[in-house]
């Protein structure tokens, strides 16, 4: 008997617990409550808390110039643990328990994915920064009304890469390798091969390979396109699989260039500790600006991805200049987001109301490296 | 209340593989680390029916649990015949090599990106039905002559096969039912979710579900219950916690596995006996009471 | 063309086999797969790298630090997950969980420290790699392989030819015989222990030099535990020689089918291994008792 209702009284306990979590938010005059929605612990977390981070330090600088209207900007964390079913809950957790008026959520599509139709259900205006554009429609096209994005999408960065590289930097066969387990790779391979058909250098079918990120072995799977020697290999990896890739190509001399996305940005170049002199990356912030540059210096070391800092810095401060204009009602906050126009430290950043993404002419920045020196080369869209 | 209805019917649906995992390993001594593919298998196959094919959902999920019977049964030939530290590895093997197959066929499942667009039909009054009827059905199958065959194989298959049982059989019986569970429990889950995302099906959770089975009682379904209900609940109220969550929890089982080795309940079953038990017991403390008033 | 392959897959296979050789060590003694051991070389990995690499100490220094964190670590792991289980006479499933839940343990802490980032260490090489009959060679692969040899020299010295290595064999053969005979198991099962540390750290620290130190640098383990089935469970031998194969054959896998497909093939190649000959390559000399 004891054991039995030992049982209830424990199950109970538990649940009652989860159910009263209540918090003050959600109130009209109280202070401003922000939910961060982020990948703090699993293999994309570096990037998770670099956006953290940017998000934690925008509300910082706005509570020092007295919050929003003179309301006090609250933060509240949540970690998705890079688990879809615990971003579902850590969703539900921050809307109806902590009652946070936005939400910045995290740069990872699949979480996104997950999340997007539970969104549906609530008023809370959820800005991501995951680049692919099918996290934000529904099967049928729709747009999810609370769903925005405040980065470029997967197209205009793909096409940019291939722009530069075949019209500016002369290349003509390019080979391409990828992580065909993670769907930010994948998602940014399609668009890079239709510009590049477009501009006349399709790629070779043999020569687009994708691998496993699990997958210890980079030299044997690398090594076809070394002798095919193809003048560029196009690698949309994350900052991990990048370096390793770029250490077996440099074990296995070959003498061409890589193209990455935003994780060849620094910093790529402290981690690798090596001459990065043949990468060409995109970028989204220009670190020659006296502000950026600045900021960059304060961080140092303590964020693995500078480009996710300044995109959480920037999505933090664009929510607080529209409920500083419109106040905190959702509907308000998401009619007034989808075609906002911010100008931030990423550039300036305005919202397409018909895909809940930045317009195509978002800036984007070509960079490469002189040995470990970033050296920007080309802002699209041209002049 | 929102927060409870999504945790809860999580935690139904972990119930259902977690009757699916004891068959296995509680009552046959069988542990697989690949039981999670079989869950892969159901939430991507009762997806996919419904979204290309447009049959009900009854029927998806039926299909779904079909096939993954199918493919337990291919599995199960050589697992069944092999010694018992192999049927971790052939699992593990065959585990992982499903979860590869389901991201390398992308233009059925999506590859990487998942499967979207499956309608979300799972609510919370369905994962608790599920739920209770698995439990159901596992509490009759170790009632039944099946389930003493089991553990009769479990504590010494020599011994069983000199009474007369066909341990290969039984071994395969359980390992069938143990897959049409947990891909029960697949189905369920993408129906609830919406979405399914390839990266979750790994020997990471399998072993998490024969963690909770040990957790509660090896060798019983109350306490395998107990135990995937705390283990799942649990990192929900420790969010706060963040980081330490694993920890906290990594502690506490091995306090119980080196504690209490049988897990919190040991052998202890809840059945209508006890219920009845522990009522009667109440009622007589009751009537004393008012007696002596 | 082939023969760069067949370096790769040495070079992997070395690692591998250090691994094998730890995860081995544990499965003669006690008979159960220690799935802590992968968790065990990412500790004593970053344990190495914050005490000596990140202060700019060269390879040795790094390999010995990695090599006794990896050392204790499992010595902890041993009195806190296994020595209980052990006296308490449970079925070896109970080590499996275990070991399970204090490999997520490490990990959970190695998380909280370091921050689910990944981390290099420095290079401690100046030319990273030589030109060798038309293959490439990384310089790191080498020395890899040859402390692996070395290391695996010293212990098959131990376990030949000195009295503990005696008290080995004798209680992976049958504990409570050997108990009988006066060894003292419990000592012996420690010792064991230890030295499956330490090659957990040597493994740990090359691991990390050759694909960056992440906190899921443990799910490697698994490689171990496969060449050890392969060599035969209970062979240290035949581990080593599983993990070469493993090695050779990953890469030739991986060159012809291409990523995804190289792992099923290798699972397929493995099963068949076990069914036609379950004991492994080696053989394994224990019996299965009734």
């Amino acid at each position: 008997m004891k054991k039995f209702l030992t049982i209830l009284m424990c199950v109970f306990m538990l649940f009652s617990v989860a159910a009263c979590n209540g918090d003050e938010g959600g109130k009209d005059d109280g202070p401003i409550v922000v939910g961060c929605l982020q990948d703090l612990t699993g293999p994309t977390s570096s990037l998770g808390k670099s956006v953290l981070k940017g998000v934690e330090d925008a509300i910082a600088d706005i509570n020092a110039k007295g919050g929003i209207n003179g309301r006090e900007v609250q933060l509240k964390t949540y970690d998705t643990a890079a688990d879809t079913t615990e971003a579902v809950n850590a969703y539900i957790n921050a809307v109806t328990v902590d009652k946070v008026h936005v939400i910045v959520g995290p740069p990872i599509a699949n979480i996104v994915n997950a999340l997007k139709a539970t969104t549906a259900d609530y008023t809370v205006p959820m800005i991501t920064l995951a680049v692919d554009p099918k996290c934000y429609v529904d099967e049928s096209g729709k747009l999810y009304e609370y769903l925005f994005c405040a980065q470029p999408s997967t197209v205009t960065q793909g096409s940019i890469m291939a722009t530069y590289a075949i019209k500016e930097a002369g290349i003509k066969t390019i080979g391409v390798f990828y992580t065909q387990d993670n769907s930010y790779s994948v998602g940014l391979v399609d668009p890079f091969l239709n510009t590049a058909a477009e501009l006349g250098q399709p790629v070779a079918e043999a020569n687009i390979i994708g691998y496993n990120s699990s997958e210890t072995d980079v030299k044997t799977l690398i090594q076809p396109l070394v002798d095919a020697g193809v003048d560029a290999i196009y690698c949309p990896n994350y900052t991990k699989p990048l370096i390793l890739i770029a250490q077996a190509l440099s074990d296995l001399g070959y003498k061409g260039k890589i193209i990455s996305g935003l994780d060849g940005a620094p910093a790529f170049n402290t981690q690798f500790g090596g001459d990065c002199s043949n990468l060409f990356f995109i970028n989204n912030i220009d670190v020659y600006e006296e502000k950026t540059a600045a900021m960059i210096a304060s961080l140092g070391d303590s964020v693995g991805a500078p480009n996710k800092y300044f995109l959480g810095y920037d999505s933090m401060q664009m929510l607080g200049e529209i409920i500083a204009k419109v106040g905190t009602d959702g509907a308000a906050i998401a009619k007034e987001l989808e075609s906002y126009s911010y100008t931030g430290l990423t550039g300036t950043i305005t919202m397409d109301p018909e895909t809940h993404m930045p317009i195509k002419s978002t800036p984007m920045f070509m960079y490469t490296y002189d040995y470990q020196t970033a050296v920007m080369l080309k802002k699209y869209p041209e002049e | 209340m929102a927060l409870f209805i999504n945790v809860l019917t999580q935690v139904c649906i972990t119930l259902v593989a977690v009757c699916g995992i004891y068959v296995l390993t509680g009552l046959t001594g069988m542990f697989s680390l690949g039981s999670a593919a079989f869950m892969a298998i159901g939430a991507y196959a009762s997806g996919l029916i419904t979204i290309k094919l447009g049959l009900p959902i009854i029927v998806s999920f039926i299909l779904a649990i079909l096939m993954a019977v199918v493919v337990g049964f291919v599995i199960g030939l050589p697992v069944v015949k092999l010694r018992r530290d192999y049927i971790s590895l052939v699992t593990l093997g065959f585990g992982e090599s499903i979860a590869q197959l389901l991201i390398q066929m992308n233009y059925l499942t999506g590859g990487a990106n998942g499967l979207l667009g499956i309608p979300r039909k799972v609510k919370w009054p369905i994962a608790l039905a599920s739920a209770i009827v698995s439990i159901t059905l596992v509490a009759m199958f170790k009632r039944s002559k099946y389930g003493r065959q089991c553990i009769a194989v479990k504590s010494d298959e020599l011994a069983a096969e000199a009474m007369g049982i066909d341990s290969s059989r039984i071994k395969m019986i359980a390992f069938l039912l143990s897959c049409a569970l947990t891909a029960f429990a697949g189905c369920l889950y993408s129906f609830y979710m919406g979405y399914v995302d390839p990266g979750i099906f790994g020997w990471k959770k399998s072993a998490d579900w024969v963690i909770m089975v040990f957790f509660g009682g090896v060798n019983s379904l109350t306490g395998s219950i107990f135990g995937a209900t705390i283990l799942s609940a649990l990192p929900q109220f420790m969010r706060s916690l963040r980081d330490y969550r694993y920890v906290v929890y990594a502690v506490m089982v091995v306090l119980i596995i080196n504690f209490k080795p049988n897990g919190l309940l040991g052998e202890w079953e809840l059945t209508p006996t006890h219920i009845k038990e522990t009522f009667k017991k109440i009622k007589n403390k009751f009537n004393r009471n008012s007696k002596e008033s | 063309m082939s023969l760069q392959i067949l370096v790769n897959g040495i070079a992997t296979g070395s690692v591998y086999a250090l691994i094998a050789i730890g995860f081995a060590l544990v499965f003669n003694i006690l008979k159960f797969s220690n799935f802590s051991y992968g968790a065990t070389m990412t500790v004593s990995a970053f344990t190495a790298y914050f005490l000596v690499a990140s202060k700019g100490f060269g390879l040795i220094p790094t390999l010995l630090v990695s090599a006794t964190a990896g050392a204790i670590v499992s010595l902890f792991g041993e009195f806190v997950g296994f020595r209980r289980i052990l006296l308490n006479n449970s079925p070896t499933t109970y080590f499996f969980v275990s070991s399970i839940t204090l490999a997520t343990l490490y990990e959970g802490l190695v998380t909280i420290k370091v921050g689910a980032s990944f981390f290099r260490y420095p290079d401690f090489f100046s030319v990273s790699t030589l030109n060798f009959a038309g293959t490439v060679i990384s310089k790191s692969d080498i020395i890899m392989f040859i402390i692996s040899a070395i290391a695996l020299g010293i212990l098959a010295v131990i376990i030949q030819k000195t009295r503990i290595g005696r008290a080995l064999r004798a209680v992976s053969f049958d504990r409570e015989a050997a108990q009988l005979m006066g060894i003292n198991s419990t000592l012996i099962i420690q010792i064991t222990f230890v030295l499956s540390g330490i090659f957990a750290g040597l493994a740990g620290c090359f691991l990390g030099i050759k694909y960056t130190l992440t906190p899921t640098l443990g799910s490697l383990v698994v490689k171990g535990f496969i060449s050890s089935v392969i060599g035969g469970l209970g062979s240290l031998v035949g581990a080593v020689v599983g993990a070469m194969l493993l090695g050779i054959a990953e890469a030739i896998c991986l060159k012809i089918f291409g990523s995804g497909w190289a792992t099923i093939v290798t699972f397929a190649i493995m099963l068949l291994f076990l069914l036609i000959r379950p004991q492994g390559i080696a053989g394994s000399n224990v019996q299965e008792k009734a």
